[in-house]
């Protein structure tokens, strides 16, 4: 491949900012892009849109939709402070009522980067585990208030996070016996990330006794009241002094020997503000953002121009996330045609583009409601994202494990889950709670079009609005094969206009359905279906 | 980053495909043989986590001292199974103290790499590429073995020479181990008798930007997966099983799909299948109950899913044709944590198993210290490589020199796989005479001295490891003569605290711990 001389870096954005570009911001930063989102944001221009994206949003609250055994949560009611009891394991409906609520709040959450940043923080606090389910939803409304705000502060606030506690073992490490599991993570993944190894022990950005005097300074938290029947106890971390190191923990010289000194509740304080003092601290969040909003390579010229300037804007405020999220989303290097449409999708998108993306609308019945969002959670498992249990503490391989990256996202047995997942929402529907069956109408998705009349603009405008970027000519004609085989363009056009005449016959609805069911099948198939 | 000699020109130009070196232009391992029905297959069962090799394999001769620094995670003495006067298995392990009881299990004790890193995601890596732990590889083991033979692939496969996938991954996601240099070997396979054919889109052309790639990429997936699922399944629907596998256990269902498409008569040469869950950092054992816990239920799932492939292989008259092998990431530190678990440590057994596995134990029993530091994991005896090379040269038939290309220039064969058919393995005299390697002063300052003995002349290597399991440095690797030999060794240079001393020559290890002051 050729590459060109030097990339464009986080200068600002100059260019136009219409259907392509608006297309672009939306689709990296948003779940289920619709025309209208895009309308919006083209109107919005590119500053009203970004500042659309960072507007205040607020997380939302699960509720019990299924079970009556539960007496302190009628249906109708949150269980996010609720008891356990003694006679009845709340954890079932939880489950389905947390999966639910997550899938939709990634799924629905409109013009706004909340959604995607709440995905992002979960992949990289992948903590995970069979707990007690509003120690979890705390976790969860945890990431999602903080999305954009100050990483120094969510590291310290992740660090006594009960669910992070009970996951990496914090709360079985003591004096004497510290467990050195989220002092490793929190250096190498959550923070620094682990540098080449140039040493015994010694992985540059920081070393084996680094990782100990760290598990030393954290030793003493704990998690008590998981799944308590009392109900004036709620699962939570909480500092035992009694377990507590107070020995002297002097740092490496990646950390400039760096003695820590303040002892007791707040220690941990003092050991992420002492990681963030490392001049790399920036940068491997800022290369994990970026190959998020951008692409999973990162040549040397992106590290110099685009990676630097990303870490030296974070250290700049201080570690807040927002402002460098709007750097990087304003510049030429964002709006760079090189990696329009080149990142493969993760399965949330795949499937709420498939969906939401088509005009799909769910059941106001709230138990409908539910059980369609827990078989989206099903299909996003089987399509490799699991989403509330990722394969590692690490998070989702797609992304971090290289040289693959999003490629991992595509294999044998996700592209046939994926296909046949297509072909329900374009065929029969998407069956869910025995029975209940959901699918998209095609007919009302091109009600809106400019011309749906026209043959030709109606596969064009299909093609941009379900892949995204414009068809090439062999496929609006292998999709017109399939809308009129062997038919002259104005065949479309009379039966269309024949059904746009008399709406309210099922026998001309059905037959022009059809034709659209098979024409967005071939799409959502598509090779390029699978880009974003 | 150091390149491996075949991946790259030294003028640093892409290697074009059809400039391989002559010498290495076929590793054998899918030469044109492939298509007969009698090839071999290796079957890798990946034990995802770090596995705790002492409380797998027992070291009885250490059990006092194993059990001072272990005092919650010892298993009774009365509920191991002994394998001999030395070692014994977690009472879990039945099914693969059966394996052992036919003949047809091969241990090789404390395997590692040199400078252990004891993140999960870079030994993960390290096993999976075969790297040097300084080195990034963008290639599996596997794949970049199959590369030599498939340099064009995936572009044309599968073709009239290659119907079946060359390797399957038997799950959701694809093995690290057989990504090649343009794409993964291994076919991903949840269930092989599901098949479901995915349209393969209008095609054009490729647009010149990084979506080109991306979408190349996608399009050849797709087309190679309609090709292969549909053989799979018919293979997999045409094999057989004959034997009852243990239930809720997706392990053995894996293995059971990987048998039936065996004795269907897909071709694949190598199938993956992996169990999770062994990072027993907490909860390894339940609290009073040393036999029970995580990791005694993840031994039982291995064991038996293991137990019941192995008894199918036979039953299905391929014994001969299939071998096992298990791989962690890593080992666990020696102490116990406090919190009933075990914290990241360096190396632990890998077991292969099958017919023609050459069985018996190669290794030593580690050596216990009751004042063991904390940070001290097992010593490696052998280079995870030399396994991986040894079953690349004596069960596919690769030539030694392309190992040593793949793998690494020090590599050394050991005898684990038995002369079963035609590939003959080179098994070796004992080198050493019966005395250990021995080192005084203990503890020692700036000077220690090594004593052994070799009974013939041969090529010897010596090495010293500190206490995370990282080379500290070659002491010599050279030809002795025959007789007893004294080593002093200079040793201000060293970290204070545990010193490991490892003595190699061929497959024979000797491994001595000493403390610095």
């Amino acid at each position: 491949m050729v590459l060109t001389a030097t990339v464009a870096g986080l200068a600002p954005y100059q260019g136009p900012f219409g259907q392509a570009e608006a297309n672009h911001l939306l689709r990296r930063t948003t779940f289920a892009v619709t025309q209208s989102r895009v309308n919006e944001a083209i109107d919005k221009g590119l500053q009203g849109s970004i500042n659309q994206l960072f507007t205040a949003s607020t997380f939302g609250t699960p509720i019990n939709v299924d079970t009556t055994e539960d007496p302190n949560v009628p249906i109708g009611q949150t269980w996010i402070t609720a008891p356990y009891l003694s006679d009845f394991n709340v954890n079932g409906y939880r489950t389905r009522s947390l999966r639910a609520f997550m899938m939709k709040t990634l799924m629905n959450g409109g013009f706004n980067i909340s959604s995607r940043m709440l995905l992002f923080w979960h992949n990289h606090f992948a903590a995970l585990g069979n707990i007690d389910k509003r120690s979890v939803y705390n976790y969860y409304k945890l990431l999602y208030d903080f999305n954009s705000g100050n990483f120094k502060e969510l590291v310290k606030r992740m660090t006594i996070e009960p669910s992070m506690l009970k996951f990496l073992n914090g709360n079985l490490s003591k004096e004497g016996n510290p467990n050195e599991n989220y002092a490793r993570e929190l250096l190498e993944l959550f923070t620094l990330g682990k540098g080449d190894q140039v040493a015994s022990g010694d992985y540059t950005t920081y070393t084996e006794d680094d990782i100990r005097a760290i598990a030393n300074a954290l030793t003493g938290w704990q998690t008590r009241y998981f799944n308590q029947i009392d109900p004036t106890l709620q699962p939570e971390a909480y500092f035992n002094a009694n377990r507590h190191d107070s020995s002297p923990r002097q740092l490496s010289h990646r950390f400039d020997n760096t003695m820590l000194s303040v002892d007791g509740a707040d220690a941990y304080k003092e050991v992420v503000d002492t990681i963030f003092e490392h001049p790399l601290a920036a940068h491997y969040i800022c290369r994990k953002l970026y190959r998020w909003f951008v692409f999973y390579e990162i040549s040397s010229d992106v590290e110099t121009n685009v990676i630097t300037p990303m870490a030296r804007a974070l250290v700049d405020n201080d570690f807040e996330i927002e402002p460098v999220i709007r750097l990087l989303l304003n510049s030429e290097h964002f709006f760079d045609v090189q990696h329009r449409g080149a990142l493969i999708k993760n399965p949330i998108d795949y499937i709420a583009d498939s969906t939401f993306g088509l005009g799909f609308e769910t059941s106001s019945d709230p138990l409908v409601e539910q059980e369609f969002y827990v078989k989206l959670n099903a299909e996003a498992s089987e399509q490799l994202l699991p989403f509330d249990n990722p394969p590692s503490v690490a998070g989702y391989p797609a992304w971090h494990q290289a040289p693959q990256y999003n490629r991992i996202w595509i294999n044998a047995a996700t592209l046939s889950s994926k296909t046949s997942f297509a072909a329900d929402i374009t065929g029969r529907g998407l069956y869910f709670n025995m029975g209940d069956r959901a699918r998209p109408d095609f007919i009302d998705f091109i009600a809106g079009f400019d011309n749906p009349t026209d043959p030709n603009d109606l596969i064009d405008e299909l093609g941009l609005r379900i892949i995204g970027e414009p068809l090439a000519t062999a496929q609006v004609d292998a999709l017109k094969e399939i809308l009129i085989p062997g038919l002259p363009d104005f065949e479309w056009t009379v039966e269309y206009s024949e059904y746009l005449n008399d709406p309210d016959d099922m026998d001309m609805r059905e037959a022009v359905g059809r034709k659209l069911d098979a024409v967005v099948s071939a799409l959502l198939n598509s090779p390029e279906f699978h880009l974003y | 980053m150091r390149r491996r000699k075949f991946l790259a020109t030294s003028a640093g130009i892409p290697l074009l495909f059809n400039q391989l070196p002559r010498d290495l232009s076929s590793s054998r391992m899918f030469s044109a043989l492939s298509s007969e029905p009698d090839e071999r297959v290796l079957v890798l069962i990946q034990l995802s986590g770090g596995n705790d090799g002492l409380n797998t394999l027992i070291p009885l001769d250490q059990y006092d001292n194993l059990a001072a620094v272990r005092p919650t995670l010892i298993l009774p003495e009365n509920s191991l199974l002994n394998l001999d006067a030395e070692r014994a298995f977690h009472p879990a392990l039945e099914g693969v103290r059966d394996i052992w009881e036919a003949g047809e299990l091969a241990i090789v004790q404390d395997v590692s790499y040199p400078e252990q890193n004891r993140s999960h995601f870079r030994s993960t890596d390290i096993w999976h590429t075969g790297s040097d732990s300084n080195e990034y590889l963008p290639t599996g083991w596997i794949g970049r073995t199959l590369d030599i033979d498939h340099p064009t692939y995936p572009a044309n496969y599968p073709n009239p020479d290659f119907i079946d996938p060359i390797a399957i991954t038997v799950g959701n996601s694809v093995s690290e181990t057989c990504q090649g240099h343009a794409s993964n070997f291994s076919l991903t396979v949840n269930n092989p008798f599901n098949a479901t054919s995915i349209l393969e889109g209008a095609g054009g052309t490729l647009p010149t930007t990084l979506r080109g790639p991306e979408l190349d990429y996608l399009r050849t997936s797709v087309a190679q997966t309609n090709q292969y699922s549909a053989t799979v399944k018919a293979k997999a629907e045409a094999g057989n099983s004959l034997v009852d596998y243990p239930e809720n256990n997706t392990l053995a269902t894996r293995l059971k799909y990987v048998a039936q498409m065996i004795s269907g008569g897909l071709q694949s040469k190598v199938y993956v299948v992996t169990l999770g869950g062994f990072d027993t950092h907490g909860e390894q054992i339940e609290a009073g109950d040393s036999t029970s816990g995580k990791h005694a239920e993840l031994l039982l799932q291995l064991s038996e899913a293991v137990a019941a492939f192995q008894a199918d292989i036979k039953a299905l008259g391929l014994g001969e044709r299939v071998i096992g092998m298990t791989y962690s990431e890593f080992g666990r530190r020696i102490r116990e944590n406090g919190g009933l678990g075990t914290d990241h440590g360096t190396a632990a057994p890998m077991f292969l198993f099958g017919e023609c596995v050459n069985a018996g134990v190669l290794g030593n029993n580690p050596t216990i210290d009751i004042a063991v530091d904390e940070l001290e994991g097992v010593a490696m005896q052998y280079d995870f490589r030399d396994v991986y090379g040894s079953v690349l040269e004596d069960w596919f038939g690769v030539e030694g020199t392309v190992v040593r290309d793949v793998l690494h220039e020090t590599y050394t064969k050991l005898p684990i796989i038995r002369n079963c058919s035609t590939i003959i393995s080179g098994t070796e005299e004992s080198a050493f005479a019966k005395t250990q390697l021995t080192l005084a002063p203990s503890p020692f300052n700036n000077q220690a001295q090594l004593r052994f003995t070799t009974k013939t002349k041969g090529l010897v290597r010596l090495s010293v490891y500190d206490v995370n399991g990282s080379l500290v440095e070659t002491l010599f690797e050279r030809r002795l003569p025959a007789g007893d030999q004294t080593v002093n060794v200079d040793t201000r240079q060293y970290p204070t605290g545990v010193i490991i001393f490892h003595l190699q020559r061929g497959s024979e290890v000797k491994v001595v711990r000493g403390v610095k002051h």
